[in-house]
């Protein structure tokens, strides 16, 4: 088997699962399955929050190893399920490794779910959380609004590659936004649970899931990283909705003193 | 109680699958995500009622679920992940993340305290429950399942 194609397949893989949010113990060990049928060339995969690096010491070419660095990440599950069904049959031995490549170059290329369910996801989300929070149901109708002038403004920042901090501070503001204008037109009572449902979206719970399972695996490095990134999300998040309560309260006071 | 029970639980399982769609989950699993919400968010609302416990309602739903998904995963072949971060998303402490920053606006300091304390012992007990299942021996769950498909 070609070593420097069964390199770029490990790398491949493991990239795609990166990005696409699996636990860096997941991604060591699909590279190294990968890796392990070159035969005895003692293979180490190691990934970091965004660097992968795979070695092999083969016995034709000496030892080689290949670095690479992730791109940022968004979370989808089924490249993650693909990724691994794919590693399982390679390693099993029931595809050849060109196959595998141009599956793997399928699985990367493959599209999102369609905007419509997206958005329709977004608004079901904020709805529901709401109900969750005990909350009436002119309350959820509020929050099912929010949620979908929200979904489409994160598809307007995702798509304008906006980085991620301020993607969480615009997502917050916007959700407060909408809150505050359903409030003030008299469709729910409070604005609190609305905004909740709103920013559940947006909180780092994957980030969180992820980092746990990271440092129970003794994957310290990476677990911290991403404990930091979810601390840093969830202030930019609150920062955002703080901004427009206080601008809020301060018309309230300036119409008040009037 | 009961009604409102069951209403919850359906919400759970409807916020779970809509949360799994944003995160592009396959269709043909979107069924089992939405069981996990439901199992964690059933768990943790009935504990809530009944004892008034938050954290020990979230660390009892946590340990549930975490083992809801390790057995999904052993009999759907699907990487556990994907069922873990469904369930813990309805335990996500955003209520409290929410309360600490308004505190902060009205200037309630105590308040913005206890909540922000609140939401890092939720976390926590989040963060224990996953540990305690995850790091189980992967035999647990495949023995039971054999008994249980060589039984049928």
């Amino acid at each position: 088997m070609d070593d420097n194609m069964l390199l770029n397949l490990a790398l491949d893989a493991g990239e795609i699962m990166l990005a696409a949010g699996a636990e860096t113990h997941r991604v060591e060990d699909t590279m190294e399955r990968i890796l392990s049928m070159g035969g005895n060339n003692l293979p180490e995969a190691i990934a970091f929050s965004n660097v992968l690096i795979v070695s092999i010491h083969s016995p034709f070419s000496g030892p080689l190893t290949m670095t690479r660095k992730a791109p940022a990440r968004s979370i989808d599950f089924a490249k993650i399920c693909r990724v691994n069904d794919l590693s399982r049959r390679f390693t099993a031995g029931k595809i050849p490794i060109e196959e595998a490549y141009q599956q793997l170059y399928t699985i990367y290329n493959e599209p999102l779910f369609s905007g419509f369910w997206n958005i329709i996801s977004y608004s079901i989300v904020a709805a529901t959380f709401t109900l969750m929070l005990k909350g009436s149901w002119g309350e959820s109708l509020s929050a099912l609004l929010t949620g979908f002038f929200l979904g489409f403004f994160m598809r307007f920042l995702t798509k304008k590659k906006v980085p991620y901090f301020l993607t969480s501070l615009f997502g917050g503001g916007f959700a407060a936004f909408f809150a505050l204008l359903c409030y003030t037109m008299g469709l729910s009572s409070q604005y609190n649970l609305v905004i909740v449902g709103g920013i559940m979206t947006l909180l780092p719970g994957v980030t969180l899931t992820n980092a746990i399972r990271d440092i129970m695996e003794s994957n310290f490095l990476s677990g911290t990283s991403k404990i930091l990134e979810a601390v840093l999300i969830a202030t930019s998040i609150a920062g955002g909705v703080g901004i427009i309560l206080s601008c809020y309260q301060g018309i309230l006071f300036l119409l008040g003193g009037m | 109680m009961i009604f409102t029970l069951l209403f919850q639980i359906v919400m759970a399982f409807f916020y779970c699958v809509a949360f799994s769609v944003i995160f592009n989950a396959p269709r043909r699993e979107l069924p089992a995500c939405g069981i996990c919400g439901s199992v964690s968010w059933g768990i943790y609302f009935g504990i809530n009622e009944v004892f008034a416990q938050s954290v020990l309602a979230t660390f009892l739903a946590t340990v549930a679920v975490t083992a809801v998904c390790r057995h999904f995963s052993y009999v759907r072949q699907a990487p556990s992940t994907m069922y873990h971060i469904a369930g813990i998303l309805p335990l996500v402490p955003g209520m409290n993340i929410y309360n600490a920053m308004s505190g902060i606006l009205d200037n309630d300091l105590l308040y913005c305290f206890g909540q922000g304390v609140m939401a890092l012992k939720l976390g926590a007990a989040i963060a224990i429950g996953s540990i305690l299942v995850l790091s189980l021996p992967h035999s647990i769950f495949t023995r039971f399942l054999k008994n249980h498909v060589s039984n049928q």
